[in-house]
């Protein structure tokens, strides 16, 4: 559960690598893009989908209480 | 294979580049100080709590007759059952205005664009309109791009993990990079911590750790950590804060709700919230807090936020709110099919975590150690986002104050560096490093915590608890990790169970309870002011155990 990037609109552009306030987001060397590393350890806090220039990024939910 | 090594020297040093290490690095570089900031995120152009934005913040601007730093600190107990220095909360009114001002100088986005005017709301814990709500989805980075055009060294990516002294004053900080391991070493006149509250302390009931509303997760103690071990005291350290918040998804935004109008209601579809305080939904967030626990408790859960009789301009006012401040709750609210103006949200309590315990200072933000300053939530006062900007500048301007009236040389002591660094480095490798991971361990203390050190305290438990959190400080050495990210993770760890014990030991001298949730003794259920309104201070006693002691509550 965590941000989710949409690799097809990725253009590996690093933004969301640097901003991220939890070191979670990586750029994968070989690929060039954007990857989530530490899923569980997302804040949530939206910087990455609000500073991404492509629109690559979702977000996926915990599963509700009630 | 050593990592490579990085020194640098600075007039004034600023840990932690949220709200208020931005305003005291904006303030030192004004003052004509050489700054140097050191974040352990990526940027501090989206670091800390406002990384994704703030809605509102309280304001003193001489606009009405009460809009007034005289009675901003009359209402001051009404709205603050804990305790507060008012000595510094008096700077912070009239500091405030000028600070306000000089953001919006920046840049920051405080009117309407409009109509050119502050809007102004009574936000939680108060009856007068002291708050201006503004879109403040970027408003961390014009702060950034503020620091950065003063010409503020900003090293980011160094978590900083120990402090450096000499002489009884403080020379500069030692910690390593969260991707290469690079060791840094800052000099320094005088240093500003600037670290924010702790979260991560406590279990939560979604499973999901990180998903904290009270701060960024990553705000794990380490400056109050450094502080104390340097010889620096601590207070409030036994009061937490319990914050009201959708349920299943923990995020900030109930002062948008309230402010707007809307109901705190039981399962009954009663509003519950007069029963418990005249203010009804505008009281302080404990007392919100509290009223939430009980109802809960007595079998009238689950409560809910009920929008449904406020105007659509309400409704799209807090809306708006919340896409200044959390745009992830929205998405969260179309994943569960929640329409506001139709279903009341289901909420609950969540976390708890600390904000305004910490590090004590006085009227200029020192520390109790010489050239130590500090602002915002790692302080033992806490004023949300208004309080961190006006102190985190006022702590800058007299750090850079400090560091020019400083004749000495800085010198550091090179076996503090190498013991700080065998510290830190342990868990990659350190030969006791037995495979002990750090999400295991740190389940262990929030569990601990969870079970007795939250709402209900009483000896017995406190008392299990220190033995408990004794144990897993010990455990720590069996701390393993393969990369520098997760190296910052197990330091954090280390600095949750010492921030822990802190908080424990402190729980257990307060033998009265105080403040609704924030420190509720089973076995002392009434406030007991005659013998406790006073602090309790933490310091450093010469035998490297906790000190404890008590200062009386001066002013109102
Ligand atoms: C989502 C959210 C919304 C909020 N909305 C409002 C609002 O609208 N109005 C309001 O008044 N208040 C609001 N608050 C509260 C307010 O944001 C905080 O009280 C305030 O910003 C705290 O500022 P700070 O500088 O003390 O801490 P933070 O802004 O959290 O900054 C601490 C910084 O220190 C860094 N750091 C930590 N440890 C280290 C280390 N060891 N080395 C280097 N760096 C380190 C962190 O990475 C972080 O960047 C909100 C809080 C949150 C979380
Ligand atoms: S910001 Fe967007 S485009 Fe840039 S690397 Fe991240 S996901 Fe890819
Ligand atoms: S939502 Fe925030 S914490 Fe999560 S990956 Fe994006 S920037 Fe990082």
């Amino acid at each position: 559960m965590s941000a989710v990037i949409d690799i097809k609109k990725c253009t590996g552009c690093g933004i969301c690598d640097e901003i991220c306030p939890g070191d979670i987001i990586h750029m994968d060397e070989k690929t060039n893009k954007a990857v989530v590393v530490y899923p569980d350890e997302c804040w949530y806090c939206g910087s990455c989908r609000a500073d991404c220039p492509e629109d690559a990024v979702t977000y996926t939910f915990p599963p509700a209480l009630k | 294979m050593r990592p490579p090594e990085t020194e640098l020297q600075t007039d004034v040093l600023v840990i932690g580049g949220g709200a208020a290490g931005c305003l005291a690095a904006m303030a030192a570089r004004e003052h004509g100080a050489k700054v140097t900031l050191v974040e352990k995120a990526g940027s501090i152009t989206r670091s800390g709590s406002c990384a994704s934005g703030m809605d509102h913040i309280v304001a003193i601007l001489n606009q009405e007759p009460w809009d007034t730093p005289e009675d901003y600190l009359g209402s001051l107990a009404a709205s603050r059952p804990g305790l507060i220095d008012t000595m510094v909360v008096e700077v912070y009114a009239r500091e405030n205005k000028r600070v306000f001002d000089y953001m919006e100088q920046f840049g920051a986005p405080f009117r309407d664009a409009k109509t050119g005017k502050y809007t102004r709301i009574a936000g939680m814990g108060g009856q007068k309109a002291r708050t201006v709500s503004f879109k403040g989805a970027r408003i961390k980075p014009i702060m950034a791009a503020q620091v950065r055009k003063l010409g503020v060294q900003v090293v980011e990516r160094v978590a900083l993990q120990g402090l450096l002294t000499g002489g009884g004053r403080v020379m500069g900080a030692t910690g390593f990079h969260i991707r290469n391991g690079g060791l840094h070493i800052l000099k320094a006149k005088s240093v500003v911590i600037a670290t924010g509250g702790v979260l991560r302390l406590y279990a939560s009931p979604c499973h999901q750790v990180y998903l904290t509303a009270n701060g960024p997760p990553y705000n794990t103690g380490e400056g109050h950590v450094m502080a104390f071990v340097a010889g620096a005291s601590l207070a409030n350290m036994e009061f937490t804060t319990t914050s009201i918040v959708p349920a299943g998804f923990s995020a900030a935004g109930a002062t948008g709700f309230l402010s707007m109008g809307a109901y705190l209601i039981n399962t009954r579809g009663e509003r519950y919230m007069f029963k418990y305080h005249p203010w009804g939904e505008h009281a302080p967030r404990n007392i919100a807090a509290l009223a939430m626990h009980r109802e809960y408790a007595e079998g009238r859960g689950p409560c809910f936020m009920d929008c449904r009789h406020l105007s659509k301009e309400a409704i799209d006012f807090v809306k708006r709110g919340i896409l200044h401040e959390k745009a992830t709750l929205m998405d969260y609210f179309d994943a569960r099919g929640i329409d506001m103006a139709r279903d009341p949200i289901p909420y609950e309590l969540r976390e708890i975590s600390i904000q305004g315990s910490g590090i004590t200072i006085n009227e200029k933000c020192e520390s109790t150690m010489e050239g130590l300053f500090a602002a915002g939530d790692c302080t033992s006062i806490n004023l949300a986002f208004s309080g961190a900007c006006t102190l985190g500048f006022v702590a800058g301007l007299r750090a850079a104050e400090k560091a020019s009236a400083f004749k000495g040389s800085v010198e550091i002591d090179r076996r503090q560096v190498d013991e700080l660094r065998d510290m830190s480095y342990a868990p990659l490798t350190s030969p006791d490093a037995s495979g002990l991971r750090y999400a295991d361990l740190e389940n262990d203390l929030r569990q601990t915590m969870s079970t007795y050190v939250g709402f209900d305290r009483e000896a017995e438990g406190l008392q299990k608890a220190l033995s408990r959190l004794q144990t897993l400080k010990e455990s720590t050495s069996g701390l393993t990790v393969t990369n520098y990210h997760d190296l910052m993770r197990a330091n954090e760890t280390r600095n949750l169970i010492d921030t822990a014990l802190l908080m424990a030991t402190a729980a257990l001298e307060r033998k009265e309870s105080r403040a609704g949730l924030s420190h509720c003794r089973s076995d002392y259920p009434e406030k007991d002011d005659e013998n406790w309104r006073r602090f309790i201070v933490l310091s450093k006693g010469d035998n490297g155990q906790v000190r404890v002691s008590s200062e009386p509550v001066t002013g109102r």
